[in-house]
């Protein structure tokens, strides 16, 4: 049965590489030349794989070779042998590249619906209900006990960009505290580069309010 | 993997930071989940979990342990651009845009570098370009004496730097001696000062000459405070092949005086110096000369109260 297959598909090939590609001809021959394949029950099914993936590899298992018929070679084999061989690697590409994107993709795994886009629920109750909850609640005088500081503390006015006492820490901060100033207005305002502002700020205020904000037993 | 985000946003009391926060989190750990499966090891010690940093600035960093720090945007998934704030430009290993979403999130590229606060999602690279970036970034000093180096390293016989001469490089003063006289001497020295003392000789007379080795400059810049501050790193092959002669040399740009207290030191791998020195009150140059053998790993460092800027290298 199989030589009889073997022979058809064979002779199929050969006509369709007989005319010139491209051709009308030669498409007509290749299309009897798959619906035979497809038709002979001997085509690899995927051993289980996944149907649209499966779909997937044999589009593009034709897609190539049909390109390069005259590859085949009489001699290395059957032609269903010779396609069942590059389908098999096709299922694999095909597969691989599913396994990427699907790594790409987190789940949150936990079965709480919360729109990361819209304003949060009442910080006060807790969504995952079954953790304990260590945390603190939402201090709303945070922003009160860093304002005062900033009105008292000294040293913050006298940490300032070179040359620029009016760049100093308690103005920087103070614009940075929500809702902040952006850096570009900012620096139009102080008449500075936003790069120096960002630079200052990591480097010098940020430090400076975390401590302070470490030694009030915040965060 | 959620709770944690709220836990860290409900700490603030604007509306607004709680929303920045909690996705800024959900980025971070959506890209954290991905880089572990991938056996890269991560922490928790970035400024995305900082209450300062969160409260101050909009930042979503994810700490790669022993290499650096890698922003991690989250995204609304029905958005065509990624906001980076101009608080993440610097001292980033790059920059993951993440779609974050009700029950998930989705990596969508990556991006070594930004300049813009709003980047099209189309400009994204393919993910897998981020490995590349998450190694610490090395200078080969081998490369460097055949004439390869990393962009940032401009050649000193190229630089243009405003105001500044090139001699104010060298603080060996320019004595007329003919070339080989003082290709002899730089082959007969018999140690390190005397080495650079000529070989400065020569860079002033003819930077091009096969044995006035190669310098290259970093320049510093706004990194340390608006101080104007040049790195120069000169590589000399010495005459036992296997070795060579290293020079770090700071220099300032704008001022006349380096700022007091600026340091310089050459660091081991394992982080402890080898050697040091500081800038005094009125020092217009610092430097430290040393040997290195051929594959040798050190680092080199600059720092100014609480900035510092790290470079790596193999000899």
């Amino acid at each position: 049965m199989t030589d009889s297959l073997d022979r058809q598909l064979q002779a199929l090939l050969a006509e369709a590489c007989a005319y010139p590609a491209e051709s009308i001809a030669r498409q007509k021959a290749l299309t009897q030349f798959v619906a035979v394949v497809e038709n002979s029950g001997k085509l690899w099914r995927g051993a289980g794989a996944d149907r649209d993936l499966y779909a997937e590899a044999l589009n593009e298992n034709w897609l190539y070779l049909l390109q390069r018929i005259e590859t085949y070679d009489p001699g290395r084999g059957a032609v269903m042998t010779w396609i069942n061989f590059y389908l098999k690697n096709r299922l694999k590409d095909v597969q691989m590249a599913r396994q990427k994107s699907l790594d790409r993709k987190i789940d949150w795994g936990d079965e709480v619906g919360l729109n990361p886009w819209e304003t949060l629920p009442d910080p006060h109750s807790n969504p995952w209900a079954t953790v304990e909850d260590n945390s603190e609640p939402p201090r709303e005088n945070l922003l009160d006990v860093i304002n005062l500081w900033l009105r008292s503390d000294r040293s913050l006015r006298r940490m300032h960009v070179l040359d620029r006492p009016d760049i100093n820490g308690a103005v920087v901060i103070g614009n940075r505290l929500p809702p902040p100033k952006k850096w570009k207005e900012l620096a139009l305002e102080l008449n500075a580069k936003p790069d120096t502002l960002t630079n200052f700020y990591h480097n010098r205020c940020l430090p400076k309010l975390r401590s302070f904000l470490q030694s009030k037993g915040f965060g | 993997m959620r709770d944690v985000a709220w836990r860290s946003a409900r700490r603030h009391p604007s509306r607004e930071k709680q929303g920045e926060v909690f996705r800024n989190l959900l980025a971070v750990q959506a890209v954290e989940t991905f880089l572990i499966r991938m056996g890269v090891k991560t922490g928790r010690g970035s400024d995305s979990y900082d209450l300062a940093a969160q409260l101050s600035l909009d930042v979503a960093d994810l700490e790669i342990l022993g290499v650096g720090r890698l922003e991690c945007r989250p995204v609304n998934p029905k958005a065509v651009h990624c906001d980076v704030p101009m608080e993440t430009w610097n001292d980033r290993l790059g920059y993951v845009a993440v779609a974050i979403e009700e029950t998930q999130a989705t990596l969508l590229g990556f991006l070594p570098e930004v300049q813009a606060q709003q980047v099209l999602l189309d400009r994204f690279e393919p993910l897998t370009n981020l490995f590349e970036a998450l190694v610490v970034k090395e200078n080969s000093l081998s490369d460097w004496l055949v004439g390869n180096a990393r962009d940032r390293w401009i050649d000193l016989k190229q630089w243009k730097p405003q105001g500044n001469p090139l001699a104010a490089f060298c603080h060996t003063p320019v004595v007329e001696r003919p070339v080989e006289q003082i290709v002899t001497a730089i082959n007969q020295a018999q140690d390190d000062e005397a080495l650079w003392s000529e070989s400065d000789r020569l860079w002033q007379i003819a930077p091009e000459h096969p044995q006035a080795g190669v310098r290259r400059v970093l320049d510093l810049g706004l990194a340390l405070e608006g101080n104007g501050i040049a790195l120069v790193v000169g590589v000399l092959p010495k005459e036992d092949d296997g070795e060579v002669a290293v020079l770090l040399r700071i220099a300032p740009l704008q001022q006349v005086y380096l700022p007091q207290g600026l340091t310089l030191a050459g660091l081991y791998p394992d982080g402890n110096a080898f050697a040091r020195v500081q800038a005094r009150e009125s020092d217009n140059l610092i430097q430290l000369k040393f040997q290195a053998n051929l594959g040798e790993k050190f680092s080199v460092q600059v720092m100014l109260g609480d900035c510092s800027i790290t470079e790596h290298f193999t000899a």
